[in-house]
């Protein structure tokens, strides 16, 4: 069967659906959470190395892996800084 | 840490290769394990590996080790009655230990350590090419 044409509701009765927007994270976030990560490796790699040279269960190439992410990870920050720094001083040199 | 997922996949394949290298270390020093006629022989243990999988879509997570077997089959039975493991008959089991194939795996094994060895160092290489984009 067919239904019938419904009468057109009026606009109040639609719901819409509200796009919630968060805000994206700001830079200062960003560097917290990179400076957050490298301090973790960093860490990581300390506690493997500690672990290898108490006769630990780590094997060689944990302590390399480790010790590669966090310079990795310490490279990561250094850029970011500098990136940063370059875009400030960019902004300071400018002429009014 | 998932900015340099890499470095974990192959620590993965890295630690399979080592654990193979020490399985095989042992069945190598394991190859004149005589034991007694009445006792289980020695056999030579194997590693099974299985690969580590993602969320779909995404790539593997590198590969993990589930079990270690033990070689299978009938070991021979040597009449060695001076022998200070003999049984009352004067029997020993000798170990059952392929030891031309623990050599070719101990090759293979060595070679695939080698080969991850390479792929970590080829990523760093990388992630560092990555790091230098738009520097002065």
């Amino acid at each position: 069967m067919i239904p019938p044409i419904e009468p057109i509701r009026a606009a109040s009765q639609i719901a819409f659906d509200r796009v919630e927007q968060k805000p994206a994270p700001g830079f200062e976030e960003g560097l917290g959470n990179a400076l957050q990560s490298l301090s973790d490796a960093e860490k990581y790699a300390d506690a493997v190395a500690t672990d290898i040279a108490t006769g630990g269960s780590s094997s060689v190439h944990d302590l390399m892996i480790a010790t590669s992410k966090a310079s990795l990870s310490l490279e990561l920050a250094v850029q970011v800084r500098n990136r940063a720094l370059e875009a400030y001083q960019e902004i300071m040199r400018m002429q009014i | 840490m998932s900015a340099f997922t890499t470095l974990d996949i192959v620590g993965s394949g890295m630690h399979v290769s080592r654990f193979w290298l020490d399985t095989i270390a042992h069945n190598l020093a394991n190859v004149n394990t005589v034991r007694s006629a009445d006792e289980e022989p020695f056999r030579a243990q194997m590693v099974v590996a299985r690969e580590r999988l993602a969320a779909a879509g995404g790539p593997g997570r590198g590969v993990e080790v589930t079990a270690v077997v033990r070689q299978e089959g009938e070991p021979m039975v040597v009449y060695d009655p001076d022998h200070p493991n003999a049984n009352a008959q004067g029997y020993v089991t000798m170990p059952l230990v392929d030891m031309a194939g623990q050599m070719t795996d101990l090759i293979i094994a060595t070679r695939s350590y080698q080969m991850n060895v390479q792929v970590l160092q080829d990523a760093r290489e990388a992630y560092q090419s990555a790091l230098r984009i738009g520097q002065r």
